[in-house]
């Protein structure tokens, strides 16, 4: 068993082959050997955590990416994500940001893809003030900037 | 010192965690006031309103300075924006449906965009009459697009052009607009191309391919050769040497592909034939010896088609020829001849070793006319037993097969889970009823079914109560328990075909109507249609 400690002091033990999903942890376990004293992961909280920790158990047991592969030559290019991936991603905006950081962190490629396709899928097709309802951004340019950006696309528009 | 809020809600850049923490502490204070005055405002009777109005503003404030999206550093952002648009944008485009719409959300996720050469770096080019944009504003709009994937020089970019002018557009202007493409992109950018899928007016195409400029990064090419019917400049498109695409011009070049390069002469393409894995020559038939010298020399490929030229068929019936190794990765090979059986045995007689090959596609375009030859496809059956390649897929559209070959290669392929034969009533070529009795197991001497693995087929059938006997019998197999009462485990396990496509010469009876009905009720989806062709027997 590993242990974790979260940023909110909570302490986690887990199955090795389960944690194991994630590249950092299975590095630093392999850099220091067994140990009884916990992993800080002073990036990540408790309730996170749990969701990542739900995600590794899924998938214990199926094999795990190869780490010396170019991103740019593999990879599922398109916006389709598995049944689980996707009720499993059914969380509030701020909580699936949390994951993404999480498994950019503890380097889970494979959750960091779902967590990056879901928001892609999420603003997929709308109009920039759709995507700045959808997650609450402010407008910051100036009239003029506005003007400039209009005019620059004014090829892309009106068609 | 306590954040600006009002600076903070305008702004859409990452905060520093103890910035956050501190922001989210507030934010739990004007949560628990504002509950704590809805609490009271149930059990006072003075109503509440301006103190709840200040904290609600306030709390929206909060919520947009710590929105979710601020919380992702421009790395992951950039992820994120090349998951939404991972694959070539279409130029004219509209906003919403490129890249462009980021620039417009704000500026931290402008700059971000603008500092993500990938979302920039694949384009299909439309040159077309457009409301808005002018076929040579479209150039520019594009070289302006691939300026933003450059961060370094090696920032690799990818091109198609597709033709959308107007048919009625006289040859010069069409003309005109492909060599701006030529001369204001593809040229300039040479080093950059990783793909290139370009479709010319032969003019462009032979000045394009007499030109010597290198693309020391393409990976993939794909030309093109636009005709107009009745034209002057049908025919073969030179004879000088290539000077782009060859192997000095070119090393790194793995996928070639020609469509419509009639008397294509392949020595003129110089190409690093050692590399590339995969080569479509469509349209563009070559020698049977230019074939036979590539499928030599590239020993890497896994993916061939080819088309054999009409004019040397009869210069290689009798030909002295050493066996050629196929390359080991070869996994899909598509031929097509031009002439019957004999041409089929020849080519294929000094082909050894496709351990790889899985996919096996052979046509003919003369296919209405008789070749009726009952000799057996020895050439062809002697590759397939040379080679113990466990082929999956065999389209063999050739109308001059004998029922006899055409069982002999179906023994040949046992791993076969997808067989297509021609659509043609002519005996030569369409599924034999032995066959179909074979795949049943009910004939050819043996109970044991041939084909276990089929799953898809394609033909004509002389009379539909074959084709749905042999299915009736496969589910049966297929459903069956694979060990009897005793334990004892069954002889054979084969799957049942889920995809049929069958013409029938016969007219189909209500009884045989029913028995379709009762096969498609078992996940069997069938296609029957009686032949409107004159069937042979």
């Amino acid at each position: 068993m590993v242990l974790l400690l979260t940023s909110d002091n909570e302490m986690f033990s887990v199955a090795e082959d389960v944690i194991k999903r994630s590249a950092y942890i299975k590095n630093m376990l392999e850099d220091v050997g067994e140990s009884d004293l916990p992993i800080p992961l002073p990036n990540v909280e408790s309730n996170v955590l749990v969701k990542i920790l739900e995600y590794c158990e899924h998938y214990r047991g199926e094999p795990l990416p190869a780490s010396d592969v170019d991103p740019a030559e593999i990879g599922d290019r398109s916006l389709d994500i598995a049944d689980w991936d996707q009720k499993y991603m059914a969380v509030d905006q701020e909580m699936l940001f949390e994951i993404i950081l999480a498994a950019n962190y503890l380097d889970i490629k494979s959750l960091l893809d779902v967590g990056c396709k879901t928001v892609a899928k999420m603003m997929k097709g709308k109009s920039s003030e759709e995507i700045r309802t959808l997650f609450n951004i402010a407008n910051d340019f100036t009239p003029e900037e506005e003007a400039q950006i209009r005019k620059e696309n004014a090829w892309a528009e009106c068609r | 010192m306590l954040p600006d809020i009002q600076k903070l809600s305008i702004s859409n850049d990452t905060l520093p965690d103890d910035e956050l923490n501190e922001l989210r502490a507030r934010r739990r204070l004007v949560r628990q006031n504002l509950d704590a005055i809805a609490d009271n405002g149930r059990s006072a009777p003075v109503p509440s309103r301006p103190s709840r109005k200040t904290l609600q503003a306030q709390l929206n404030a909060f919520d947009l300075i710590l929105s979710p999206h601020k919380l992702l550093p421009t790395e992951l952002l950039s992820q994120i924006f090349v998951a939404a648009y991972p694959e070539a944008v279409y130029i004219p485009t509209q906003a919403r449906c490129s890249p462009l719409v980021l620039c417009q959300v704000c500026s931290r996720w402008r700059s971000v965009a603008l500092a993500t050469p990938e979302l920039w770096a694949n384009v299909i080019l439309r040159l077309a009459k457009h409301a808005q944009l002018d076929p040579l504003e479209v150039v520019q709009v594009t070289k302006a697009w691939f300026k933003r994937s450059e961060v370094t020089e090696a920032s690799f970019i990818s091109l198609a052009v597709l033709n959308q002018l107007p048919a009625a557009w006289e040859e010069w202007r069409v003309e005109e607009h492909f060599q701006s493409v030529l001369d204001q992109l593809v040229i300039p950018l040479a080093p950059r191309f990783r793909t290139l899928q370009l479709s010319l007016p032969s003019p462009c195409m032979r000045a394009f391919l007499s030109c010597t400029t290198t693309f020391p990064n393409l990976r993939r090419l794909s030309l093109r050769m636009q005709r107009r019917t009745g034209n002057a400049s049908m025919g073969p498109v030179g004879t000088k040497p290539v000077a782009a695409f060859n192997r000095a011009a070119s090393p790194r070049l793995t996928d070639f592909e020609l469509v419509g390069f009639l008397g294509a002469n392949m020595d003129r393409f110089d190409l690093p034939l050692a590399f590339v894995t995969r080569l479509i020559l469509t349209n563009s038939p070559v020698s049977h010896e230019q074939s036979h010298a590539l499928l030599k020399n590239c020993r890497a490929l896994e993916e061939c088609e080819i088309a054999l030229a009409w004019f040397d068929h009869h210069l290689q019936a009798n030909a002295t020829q050493t066996l050629i190794h196929l390359s080991p990765h070869l996994r899909s090979l598509t031929v097509e001849f031009h002439h019957s059986n004999h041409i089929v045995c020849s080519w294929f007689e000094p082909l050894v070793s496709a351990p790889s090959l899985k996919a096996l596609s052979l046509s003919c375009p003369d296919n209405d006319s008789w070749h009726l030859n009952n000799q057996p496809l020895t050439g062809f059956l002697g590759f397939l037993s040379r080679s113990e390649c466990a082929i999956e897929v065999l389209h063999a559209n050739l109308t001059f097969m004998s029922p006899q070959a055409t069982i002999a290669i179906a023994q040949a392929l046992p791993s076969l889970i997808e067989l297509q034969l021609p659509m043609s009533p002519l005996l030569q070529g369409r599924l034999p009823l032995a066959l179909l009795d074979m795949i049943a197991g009910i004939g050819g001497g043996s109970p044991t079914p041939i084909l276990p693995n089929l799953k898809v087929i394609v033909g004509h059938v002389a009379r539909l109560p074959h084709m749905l006997q042999m299915l009736e019998k496969r589910w049966e197999l297929a459903n069956a328990p694979h060990r009897d009462g005793s334990g004892v485990e069954s002889v054979f396990i084969v799957s049942c075909p889920d995809y049929v496509m069958v013409e029938h010469s016969d007219s189909i009876t209500p009884k045989e109507a029913s028995r379709v009905d009762s096969l498609r009720a078992k996940g069997i989806a069938i296609q029957a249609t009686k032949s409107e062709k004159q069937a042979t027997y």
